[in-house]
């Protein structure tokens, strides 16, 4: 039973698509969650589905221990949320939005709000349809967290800012964690950015969840092998249990590889190996699934090995 | 203009607004042959040939009222495409547009040339056809005043004067009737050459500029947007209670003063439908008005409220919604008949004002849910909310006409006896059915845009 949030076996469908498809996932706790993958993967669904904006088709997703679609004040107050797609109250000003909205929760922090429209350079002046993109979320951002909430839902927060916005942004999250121990979920595919402040790490993928784990134990399973031959050419067939691509041939050769054994490996090719680690942005792709699954697939690949199939 | 061009604008026009404004004016193309109206000497058919000043007034009116909210609708259509930064400056844009606008204005303009020739039928050929030359003239000047008032790039001088010109003509129509009737052809060349420099002036490259720049004049925060309406109820975490009436608040503070936009509608609905003398224009009013827009919680924000009392609250807010429009529409024609208000020689009779705001009352939760599915399910362009909304303002349409019909050619506003029972059972089932789905709505339904983007 997990504290904060927790689908099981979670499906919704749009139609004769697939939003989610069976996902099992929770959040215990205070903790920066990643969630990444591609374009229509599933996350904006999770997201809203864990603010209880979406119900489930069939499955069970409950927040704060309530299931969503039974969620009260008590617990939407505990709960800061930025969509992807920033739908404000357009005709307002950024002033009188956050007066606004302060309406709805006792517990907000005039001083933090103070605080965070001066770090994000916001002009609260300015009327919401006239603000560029990435003041809109700078401004959502700003309405989702002064409330103090227990576990933040950011849906691609920093798709639309600047690098340098980008740091701020990060930064003050950081500073919002280390103050308040919130949960915060950021999905994006900024994964340079979030690569640094995550400390879990959820992939997804034709709405199925294709990796979760915490960021230092992918670091320490995905590795670039560097590969010399010490006498004659290395082979091509490399082990597919855990060599997921190889480039190169003849004595040298440039492997990805997950859970490798350096050692075993050593000694079996006769080769000295050089590892080198990934970033994030070269895990991802060995963390997506290769190939599009059928909708009543349950054996789904496990790309990886780390995450499991799904019912 | 080809097939390609006619394809490419085509979605200007899909959207829920625009939508809900043609399937008003498709209501009229309905029922405006069966018009009817009170008359010293009885009820005449509306677009019979001949009749009293009132009857031809009324004709006119019409014709040009419903040319300018066409004008209104097809501007409002084109404001998307208008308001991106360097939208005027796309290859053919303007060109374009000005097809657009005939598409629109040229089977307006034939159905008004078509009911004005209808009008002078049994005079001579020639004056048939210079009937259906004002007619048509008409239109054509009320499409482009409505299209140049809504338009908030234009210089006031080009705005201002065809607003009052309009607003003159609805008071006192009959200098221009009399005009009309003197020297048809003359009016339809005046008519068409004033609107021809409105819309001409409305698509020169500097008012395309300044469009891209300003606010839209209704609905893009101009109206009722200074901070007066900002009046949130008390302080900070004052709506934590989540107790219904600092909600629908709230509701109103986010709609910009809506129920004074309601009032307004009301008011405007009542002295049209007292000038013409036909208390079921408020009917069909409120068709167009209370789909539009509702008191309702529409940003994109988690508001900490329960779904069961986010159902509650916008039923209340359609319940506020329809009472306040009524209530303008009633008060303000029942204070011109005490006013004795001399706008028809004879006066106007008050038979069916009762009748036609009570089933205002009863029919508007089938109008309002536009504005409920709307609030519920975002605002996209074209999206999936736009067409929920189409069929129920489908039914709303043919529910309207066939109960106009009804009511109409039963006789049954004159039976009191009869139209309680059937107004209330009415009234039931309309509410209920709406509660019902409301509640459906925003218990089981999913509160965002229904197409996932990720």
């Amino acid at each position: 039973m997990h504290g904060v949030f927790e689908l099981s076996g979670v499906v919704k469908r749009f139609g004769e698509r697939v939003g989610l498809d069976g996902i099992t996932l929770g959040a215990d706790g205070a903790g920066i969650l990643g969630l990444v993958g591609r374009n229509g993967s599933g996350k904006s669904t999770l997201l809203r589905s864990v603010a209880g904006l979406y119900l489930p088709d069939t499955g069970s997703c409950r927040t704060f221990g309530r299931a969503t679609r039974d969620l009260g004040p008590g617990e939407l107050q505990r709960l800061g949320f930025v969509d992807q797609h920033a739908r404000l109250v357009d005709w307002m000003r950024g002033a009188q939005l956050l007066r606004y909205v302060s309406r709805f929760y006792p517990r907000w922090d005039a001083a933090l709000e103070s605080h965070l429209v001066a770090a994000l350079e916001l002009d609260l002046t300015q009327r919401i349809w006239r603000m560029t993109p990435g003041n809109r979320q700078k401004l959502a951002l700003v309405t989702a967290v002064c409330h103090r909430p227990t576990l933040l839902l950011l849906d691609e927060p920093l798709s639309d800012l600047d690098p340098l916005a980008r740091r701020a942004v990060l930064e003050l999250l950081l500073e919002r964690f280390n103050s308040d121990a919130m949960t915060i979920v950021i999905s994006s595919h900024m994964l340079r950015d979030i690569e640094a402040v995550v400390d879990r790490l959820v992939c997804m993928d034709y709405g199925r969840v294709t990796a979760d784990d915490d960021m230092e134990t992918l670091r320490e399973r995905y590795a670039e092998w560097l590969v010399t031959s010490a006498s004659g050419d290395l082979p091509t067939d490399w082990p597919e249990d855990y060599v997921l691509d190889a480039r190169g041939a003849g004595h040298r050769a440039v492997l990805q590889v997950v859970d490798g054994d350096v050692a075993a490996f050593s000694a079996r090719y006769g080769a000295t190996v050089e590892v080198r680690p990934l970033n994030l942005e070269r895990i991802f792709p060995l963390l997506v699934a290769p190939v599009r699954p059928a909708v009543s697939d349950s054996t789904f690949r496990d790309t990886a090995g780390v995450a499991e199939a799904r019912p | 203009m080809n097939a390609r061009r006619v394809h490419a604008l085509a979605p200007l026009f899909l959207r829920w607004d625009v939508l809900a404004l043609l399937l008003f004016f498709g209501g009229w193309a309905v029922i405006a042959p069966l018009l009817l109206l009170h008359e010293a000497g009885g009820i005449h058919l509306l677009w019979q040939a001949g009749g009293s000043p009132q009857v031809q007034a009324a004709r006119w009116l019409l014709i040009v009222l419903v040319a300018a909210n066409t004008g209104l609708a097809g501007h409002g259509a084109m404001e998307p495409l208008l308001k991106t930064p360097a939208g005027f400056l796309l290859p053919g844009v303007r060109r374009r547009l000005m097809t657009g606008t005939a598409l629109v204005a040229l089977p307006l303009v034939l159905g008004a040339a078509g009911l004005a020739a209808l009008s002078a039928a049994g005079t001579s050929g020639g004056a048939v056809l210079f009937h259906a030359a004002a007619g048509a003239g008409g239109a054509l000047v009320g499409l482009a005043v409505g299209a140049v008032i809504s338009d908030g790039a234009m210089p006031r001088l080009w705005r201002w004067p065809p607003a009052f010109l309009l607003i003159a003509a609805v008071v006192r129509p009959g200098p221009a009737l009399a005009f009309v009737n003197a020297s048809p052809l003359l009016a339809a060349v005046l008519a068409a050459l004033v609107a021809a420099a409105l819309l001409s002036r409305q698509w020169t490259p500097a008012t395309g500029r300044a469009r891209a720049l300003s606010p839209a004049a209704f609905g893009g925060g101009t109206i009722g947007s200074g901070s007066r309406f900002v009046t949130a109820p008390g302080g900070a975490g004052a709506l934590h209670t989540g107790r219904l009436l600092p909600w629908l608040r709230a509701a109103a503070v986010e709609g910009r003063g809506l129920p004074l936009a309601h009032v307004a509608t009301g008011v405007v609905a009542g002295v049209f439908a007292y000038v013409l003398d036909m208390p079921h224009m408020v009917l069909i009013v409120a068709g167009s008005g209370l789909s539009a827009r509702g008191m309702q919680l529409a940003g994109g924000l988690v508001y900490p409220l329960h779904r069961r009392r986010r159902a509650q609250l916008a039923f209340a807010g359609c319940a506020l919604d329809a009472l306040t429009f009524c209530l303008a529409a009633g008060t303000c024609a029942a204070l011109l008949h005490a006013l004795g208000a001399p706008y028809w020689d004879e006066g106007t009779s008050a038979v069916g004002w009762v009748p036609s705001l009570a089933m205002t009352l009863a029919l508007a939760p089938v109008a309002q849910w536009g504005a409920i599915r709307r609030a519920a399910a975002g605002t996209g362009f074209r999206d999936t909310s736009s067409m929920q909304a189409l069929r129920p303002m489908l039914w709303f349409a043919l529910l309207a006409v066939a109960l106009l019909a009804a009511i109409r050619f039963t006789g049954l506003h004159d039976d009191g006896a009869r139209l309680l029972p059937g107004i209330l059972l009415v009234a039931g089932v309309c509410w209920s059915l709406s509660w019902l789905a409301i509640r459906r709505l925003y218990v089981e339904g999913d509160l965002l845009v229904v197409t996932p983007s990720s």
